[in-house]
């Protein structure tokens, strides 16, 4: 139970302990601190190891200043980033202009064409649904005094009313 | 300038002119509505004021030396292209942190600069030389010691995550502060501080395993070969 209090109150301090290193800590905090690492074994070593690691990350020298060039080099760059964006513009800009037009104009098409096509709508009348009985030639028909007899009979009246002058 | 508030942009003024007034020279937030008006040598002027600052974010996340002004000079570019959606809501030198943050991320990513890793154990003398200039406090002696130094931090860092090895190499190399560097990587103080705790753990055990580990062993076989 104790070992497992000391490890929540360890837990607890750990941002602490990156103020006591950097001499951030107010009093009153920076001495509750003192007393908990001189019980605690496991937070000295913490604080060991945060001594050792910032020891080792010394090893990394801090950035010199770029010097006096560096601000007129990236005035320069800026220059020619803006020179591109302005040359890209006017190369696209009659291209830009055409396009307009043409949406412009391709609108104006459509629309009329959908105010034609309404107009017609409405002035149609409805549809009617009429059924035409035409009269057809009946070419078979044939007038036929008496009954025939056969086939054959048939046959020639069928010639005899075809060439009938 | 279009899209800031109006009020903020009132505030700014006047917060500008009171900053002018005390010390005679134009505050950052004037230079940056002065460059959001098109002046460009007041943005100039910005650039001169936060160069080494911007320089040491990029030196901090970036491992190769020549990559880091060339990414600077980047950074300022695209500043100066997106300054007119600055709102002034934070500083600017936040801002810019931001922007050197995320710049650096994606040259990691295009160049797809993978974290390093060491395969080999380092030798008895590369470990002794780490021991003696964290215990001893030695001093690095050439360029070329120091940067056999480097490289070895490097190999006990390599165990990190990017954004923890990135924080540990600003707070203890680059001298930002812990509120800085929750600003640059968008995260809350305390978190900050926490991940720096178990960092310096980490990388701290990492020297105990691989360094002292390996000094111990040479010095017992040194000792029996004399036996």
């Amino acid at each position: 139970m104790s070992s497992e209090h000391n490890r929540e109150t360890c837990s607890k301090l750990e941002p602490f302990i990156e103020d006591y290193l950097n001499g951030e800590l107010p009093r009153a905090e920076a001495e509750r601190l003192s007393a908990h690492l001189d019980a605690c074994g496991d937070c000295r070593t913490a604080l060991d190891d945060a001594r050792i690691s910032a020891r080792l990350l010394s090893a990394f020298e801090p950035v010199a200043d770029p010097g006096p060039g560096f601000a007129h080099m990236v005035m320069a760059r800026i220059d020619v980033a803006e020179r591109w964006m302005r040359e890209q513009r006017s190369f696209w800009r009659p291209f830009e202009a055409l396009a307009w037009r043409l949406a412009f104009t391709a609108t104006l098409a459509l629309a009329f064409l959908f105010a034609y096509g309404i107009r017609v709508s409405h002035q149609m009348p409805a549809a009617e649904v009429t059924t035409v009985s035409a009269q057809q030639p009946d070419i078979f028909t044939v007038p036929v005094s008496t009954a025939p007899a056969n086939s054959d009979d048939v046959l020639l009246a069928i010639a005899d009313h075809q060439y009938e002058p | 300038m279009d899209n800031v508030p109006k009020y903020v942009a009132a505030s700014t003024a006047a917060i500008a002119v009171s900053a002018r007034a005390r010390t005679g020279k134009p505050d950052d937030r004037e230079l940056v509505m002065q460059a959001q008006k098109g002046v460009s040598t007041a943005f100039e002027e910005l650039v001169r004021r936060h160069q080494q600052r911007i320089s040491a974010v990029v030196g901090g996340i970036l491992r190769r030396r020549e990559d880091i002004e060339d990414v600077a000079q980047q950074v300022f570019l695209k500043a100066y292209i997106s300054i007119g959606r600055f709102d002034m809501r934070s500083a600017f030198s936040t801002w810019l942190y931001k922007i050197a943050v995320n710049e650096c991320w994606d040259y990691l990513r295009k160049k797809k600069v993978r974290p390093l890793t060491y395969e080999a154990d380092l030798s008895e003398e590369q470990a002794r030389h780490v021991e003696q200039f964290v215990s001893v406090g030695a001093e690095a002696g050439n360029a070329a010691e120091r940067a056999e130094l480097r490289e070895i931090v490097e190999r006990l860092l390599s165990d990190l995550s990017e954004e923890d090895r990135t924080m540990l190499v600003l707070k203890e190399a680059q001298g930002f502060a812990v509120e800085e560097i929750g600003q640059m990587l968008g995260l809350n103080v305390n978190t900050v501080k926490v991940r720096l705790f178990r960092a310096r753990r980490r990388l701290a055990t990492n020297y105990r395993r691989k360094v002292v580990h390996t000094t111990n062993d040479s010095s017992k076989r040194g000792g029996s070969e004399n036996l």
